[in-house]
């Protein structure tokens, strides 16, 4: 049984492997030459890559694994949480997609950082941002690679965890540099589609399994939730009271404007056509991953200890669990899926944050080419995340939660930036605002830990909070102080 | 600006209802049916503001 089971993840993991390889090959038909190409595909996607990519590199393995165990143990909340994401996502990609596509097509935009130091005139602002971006999203992409590692471990053994970093290394390095984003949006467009399949399944296995096996109802499985208290937020009870509501979501609203790797996505589509199926098909699969990876982990909790027969260790043992008990094929296309759901999000990290560190840090351009600055960076930053992850430190998923915590300060010079007429005039608001909000971050982060970060309150607030407030205090001081 | 102005507002109206409602007016089971529904709205909205809003279909 155990030969069988590894012969099939095996199987089905090749096919993933060649399927993408195949993908990032045939994305070489394009003819990646410049800088342009090699970043953003020269503003040439379609609305079927610009929506997958979009959709696969804002969705980890985070969801499959840590959302379905966090719905598992905490109930609705969870679905509010992501929700609430969703909505604000939509919220900013609806009003402000068009405006940055507009801009970024007049000024000639590659990267985020480039976008922020021209929006105030200042070129030493973009390589500070580069910077911040590597800092910030290394424990991120670390994670995503610590994630492949145990995906193969519970796998294959505890012996296959360095392989399976080195699967996740091979395969970013090949399917980033083949044709930089090319490959990169190609490949996750197949992931994209991999990832919905496998949630389909598995929601279809558990309900099936819940309704025919168990025999249980619509109305016992809610009435089994319901007595745990798991459908219910009143203010109070369970895990997601409102600060901790509000401090787990606030990071993540601001997320389309402050995480590069999407940002930068909007420069991508070929016209404004484009640009608008992207915006809808990110809308129609974030809606529907999100309510199936939720389903998920509410249905398998209502199934109790019938369905899953184990002691669970933590909120990302849920996922693992139930590929056990799940029928084999379906729990090898999931298994895939999460590396899938890995691969897609630290691929476009990787890229997007080289890209920003080779067009925006100072350096003689014209003694050393652009590209293969970027190239270098990608590869060094793959190894790094590698090694990292190779480390095998268990702070490092905590550390990698405050990613999008120390991208917040970048959302008031964001913001003023693109929706100012003349926003060099608030050159140097935009430092005070990067400077008090990295602070605020740097010093609570310090003061409650890592894991307090989003549970325990200063002065009545949580971190996030104070971080958000800390960034937008001198927009809101300045005009006062002119009197 | 018009149409911009009513879709933001409309749709900061529903986030901020969506961190009030299930905690201080819904209670089990409707808390999951309004999140789902508000975010179907906010699809909804969003998908009629792609294809109406000035800024969408103004050629750049």
């Amino acid at each position: 049984m155990v030969e069988e089971r590894l012969a099939a993840e095996l199987t089905v993991l090749l096919l993933y492997i060649v399927l993408g390889t195949i993908g990032a090959i045939v994305a070489r038909k394009y003819g990646v030459k410049t800088t342009r190409e090699y970043y953003i595909g020269g503003g040439k996607l379609g609305t079927f890559l610009s929506a997958l990519t979009y959709a696969a590199t804002t969705y980890s393995s985070f969801m499959i694994v840590g959302l379905v165990g966090i719905a598992y143990f905490t109930g609705i909340g969870s679905l509010g949480f992501e929700l609430s994401y969703y909505i604000a996502t939509l919220l900013l990609l609806g009003a402000l997609a068009p405006v940055i596509y507009r801009k970024a097509r007049e000024k000639g935009w590659v990267t985020p950082s480039e976008m922020l130091g021209d929006l105030y005139g200042s070129p030493r602002l973009a390589a500070v941002i580069s910077v911040l971006y590597f800092l910030a999203l290394l424990p991120y992409a670390s994670a995503q690679f610590k994630g492949i590692g145990e995906t193969i471990a519970t796998a294959g053994g505890q012996g296959y965890y360095a392989w399976g970093i080195l699967l996740a290394l091979i395969l970013v390095l090949a399917w980033t540099i083949l044709a930089g984003i090319w490959s990169v949006a190609v490949t996750d467009a197949i992931q994209g589609l991999w990832m919905i399949a496998a949630a389909v399944l598995l929601l279809g296995w558990i309900a099936w399994h819940l309704t025919s096996e168990m025999h249980m109802t619509t109305s016992t499985i809610m009435s089994q939730l319901e007595k745990e208290g798991l459908l219910d937020v009143s203010p109070g009870k369970g895990f997601w009271k409102i600060p901790v509501f509000i401090s787990f979501t606030l990071p993540w609203l601001f997320f389309a404007l402050t995480n590069p790797q999407v940002v930068q996505r909007l420069y991508m589509p070929r016209d404004k056509r484009s640009l608008r199926g992207m915006v809808i098909w990110f809308g129609v699969f974030g809606l529907i991953y999100t309510l199936m990876v939720v389903a998920i982990g509410m249905l398998a909790r209502a199934g109790g200890h019938t369905l899953l027969p184990y002691k669970l260790h933590g909120k990302d043992s849920v996922t693992p669990a139930l590929l056990n008990v799940a029928p084999l094929w379906i729990s090898v296309i999931v298994f895939v899926s999460i590396i899938a759901a890995s691969i897609s999000t630290v691929d476009s990290i990787i890229l997007t944050v080289s890209s920003s560190i080779g067009h925006d840090l100072p350096y003689d351009k014209r003694r050393i080419s652009e590209l293969s600055v970027t190239k270098t960076t990608i590869v060094l930053m793959a190894l790094v995340v590698a090694g990292i992850a190779y480390m095998r430190v268990s702070y490092i998923v905590q550390l990698s939660v405050l990613s999008s915590l120390f991208l917040l300060p970048l959302l008031p010079p964001t913001l003023a930036g693109i929706l100012s007429e003349n926003p060099v005039r608030y050159n140097k608001l935009s430092w005070a605002s990067i400077i008090l909000g990295l602070t605020a971050a740097a010093v609570l982060t310090y003061y409650v830990g890592v894991s307090g970060v989003f549970k325990t309150p200063v002065l009545g607030l949580t971190t996030p909070v104070w971080v958000f407030i800390a960034s937008w205090i001198p927009w809101i001081a300045a005009p006062w102080s002119r009197g | 600006m018009g149409k911009l102005a009513v879709y933001t507002a409309v749709m900061t109206l529903i986030l901020l209802l969506h961190y009030i409602v299930p905690y201080y007016i819904t209670h089990a089971p409707l808390d999951a049916w309004y999140w789902i529904i508000d975010s179907t709205i906010a699809f909804l909205v969003t998908l009629y503001y792609l294809y109406r809003g000035d800024q969408w279909w103004r050629k750049d």
